[in-house]
């Protein structure tokens, strides 16, 4: 099979820039789980005063596009201010990589929610977050949406495998359309825990299979 | 073919060939198969099957945190199957192509429909050991100076994806 990468994505890929970490980070995020494929760590330093990212690295365990992507999105963010990294999207990462194939969306696109999770995580940890707000099944479902059905190579929410959301007293029970011995439920399961536990009013979250 | 072996056809048409393959006899591809098979002599099979013993030795004795998927002996004569933990498979791969050196990977990321192998898992692997599985395959034309350059490509690239990866280190 060949391989689906232009000589720009190759390029990233085999001399990948800013690779590795930085010790006391101001921000860091861990996105993927060896369970669901790949995984992007991203760790930041941020200037108090202008908010400008003057140094940023990424660790990768994932395939060329996923490693291009770090590296090209680490050259992105910096010296951007945190808001203007904010905006950086999957989109421009493909862009600036010229091009990358479609099915590769799932594993490139983790960079870019790693970019953002550790400015989370600086904005967090500096009192910068916004105010908290009560969580619900839209909140859920905008989360359910980073999770990827490994089937389809997009995310659970769009291919229909969620069946139903319930919030109720900080506990989200999530139904889904698949069978519990399916080869994907066990990561599925893991992955869902870890984007919906993470949200500040939930104590609990219960998931149930069908199917 | 045996009396009673239960075989589906797979082109439908005429009625040719007892009705179990439709059309006009594919000569060349029955005299193809036919010296095919003759290639397959005992020689060949004990001469693969020393290049994939080499391979497995050297890489599960050179390259730290692998496994070999299934049997050590039971096994084709050309196949080695190996997990390399830590890394992803199409990683490998890619690298492996630019060295002129051609396997595959049942890493999910590497397939179409991006299942990763049902066969290690299967076997009993999980997600993880299918991701980072290498499949290396000898032909006729391989020879025992392939199985050194190979191993000495995997051994370095599968400690330069280590070094990028977020997992293995404290």
């Amino acid at each position: 099979m060949a391989f689906p990468y232009n000589d720009k994505v190759l390029e990233h890929f085999r001399n990948p820039h800013n690779v590795g970490r930085i010790e006391n980070p101001d921000g860091q995020a861990v996105e993927g789980s060896p369970a669901c494929g790949d995984m992007v760590s991203v760790n930041i330093k941020v200037d108090p005063e202008s908010k400008t990212i003057t140094d940023i690295k990424f660790e990768s365990y994932g395939c060329a596009s996923n490693i291009a992507t770090g590296s090209i999105i680490t050259d992105l963010a910096k010296g951007k201010t945190i808001e203007e990294a904010k905006k950086i999207t999957w989109k421009d990462a493909s862009e600036a990589l010229g091009g990358l194939p479609a099915i590769k969306v799932h594993c490139s696109v983790l960079a870019v929610e790693g970019l953002r999770g550790a400015i989370r995580n600086y904005e967090e940890k500096h009192g910068l977050a916004v105010e908290k707000k009560p969580t619900t099944v839209d909140t859920v479902r905008r989360r359910l949406k980073k999770v990827m059905n490994p089937l389809m190579g997009l995310d659970m929410v769009s291919t229909n495998l969620v069946e139903k959301i319930e919030v109720a007293d900080g506990v989200v029970g999530i139904v889904i359309n698949m069978p519990e011995d399916h080869q994907f439920s066990a990561s599925i399961k893991e992955e869902i825990k870890e984007k919906v536990e993470t949200l500040w009013d939930v104590k609990k979250v219960n998931i149930e299979f069908t199917g | 073919m045996r009396k009673g072996t239960p075989i589906v056809k797979i082109m439908d048409g005429g009625l040719q060939e007892f009705n179990l393959r439709a059309g006009a006899e594919n000569i060349p591809g029955a005299a193809g198969f036919a010296r095919a098979v003759q290639l397959v002599t005992e020689e060949e099979n004990a001469r693969l099957k020393e290049m994939r013993d080499a391979l497995i030795s050297s890489v599960l004795e050179r390259i730290p945190r692998v496994t070999l998927n299934g049997h050590p002996e039971k096994r084709i004569p050309q196949n080695a199957n190996i997990t390399f933990h830590l890394v992803e498979g199409e990683s490998i791969t890619l690298h492996l192509d630019m060295y002129g050196i051609s396997v595959s990977t049942g890493s999910a990321c590497f397939s179409r429909s991006l299942e990763g192998s049902h066969v290690i898992s299967a076997i009993g692997g999980d997600h993880e050991r299918v991701h980072g599985s290498l499949r290396m395959t000898f032909g006729r034309y391989n020879t025992m100076d392939d199985v050194e350059y190979t191993v000495e490509k995997l051994e370095s690239i599968v400690k330069q994806l280590r070094a990028i990866s977020p997992l293995g280190k404290q």
